[in-house]
């Protein structure tokens, strides 16, 4: 079989773009839709809690309730229409909310350890706890995006908390949830 | 000297492994979602992949999942064995003309 120098060039660079293009659709086809709904949820909790102070508890918890809730039927569908099936045994599905429910209870207990506290500090670090979940998945899954938003999103979470005092909400309103969102629509619009 | 694999060769085939070689190798892909992934047409891909399947590079299993008919395609050790060589005979293509 004879073949070019050219040609040989041509198809390694075709075998790049495709296993490039794969690893991002099925990363985009798993992340895209849970970025988009936590994003608008906690854009729109915290652009509302900004605003009505007073009812913050109520805001942040209809936020996870809806988001747990939408998780669960995100996952539900996925489940039916999955791009990439893996064997049974793996059972990573199992591993992703074990670990997001050992780090609930991580978060729940030096929640209670570190009371009193105040809600700014609260929300700081359960947004910060959250991406590191973010992060570690990243590294799991080697989706290196996960691992920049996470570290961005701590970022911005960091300024707002040490810099903006009473424009807290509404900073994560516009900066984390605006991080999150757009990562979830640039997925979805680009990577899918 | 690693040799260059006729049929993977074929562009459409070269894609087609490259993309179920990405995946992990106990990882099964969609027949519906890899065919959107490459713009392709259901004959063409079906096509394709009948030649690799004669050639025991990869493996098409039909499944029910919601009660509703799937196909799921997954490489074999001996199909991510010839990509690999393939590509390695790509290489030493590129590097024998640098030097």
């Amino acid at each position: 079989m004879n073949v070019s120098n050219e040609d040989a060039r041509e198809s390694l660079a075709a075998v790049t773009e495709t296993m490039l293009k794969t690893r991002r659709a099925v990363a985009a086809a798993y992340s895209s839709p849970l970025l988009i709904l936590w994003g608008l949820l906690f854009a729109v909790a915290n652009a509302v809690a900004h605003f009505y102070l007073k009812y913050t508890a109520v805001i942040f918890w209809t936020m996870a309730g809806v988001g747990w809730l939408g998780t669960f039927l995100v996952w539900w569908r996925l489940q039916r229409n999955l791009p990439v099936k893996e064997p049974p045994e793996e059972k990573t599905n199992w591993r992703i909310w074990a670990m997001w429910g050992a780090l609930s209870i991580y978060v729940f207990i030096w929640l209670n350890l570190l009371a009193p506290f105040n809600g700014m500090q609260m929300h700081a670090f359960i947004v910060t706890s959250t991406m590191f979940g973010y992060i570690v998945l990243g590294l799991w899954f080697t989706a290196y995006f996960m691992v920049r938003l996470g570290l961005a999103v701590t970022a911005t979470t960091l300024i707002g908390f040490y810099l903006l005092g009473p424009y807290y909400c509404l900073w994560m309103a516009v900066t984390a949830g605006g991080l999150l969102l757009g990562t979830g629509l640039y997925l979805h619009a680009r990577w899918r | 000297m690693a040799e260059l694999d006729n049929i993977i060769h074929q562009p459409v085939r070269l894609q087609i492994m490259s993309a179920l070689v990405s995946l992990n190798s106990d990882e099964e892909v969609d027949f519906v979602y890899l065919r959107k992934l490459l713009g392709l047409t259901d004959g063409n891909l079906g096509a394709h992949l009948a030649k690799l399947e004669e050639a025991g590079y990869v493996k098409v299993k039909k499944t029910f999942v919601a009660r509703k008919p799937r196909t799921f395609i997954i490489t074999t050790g001996k199909g991510r064995d010839a990509f690999e060589e393939h590509i390695i005979a790509l290489k030493q293509i590129i590097n024998a003309k640098k030097k």
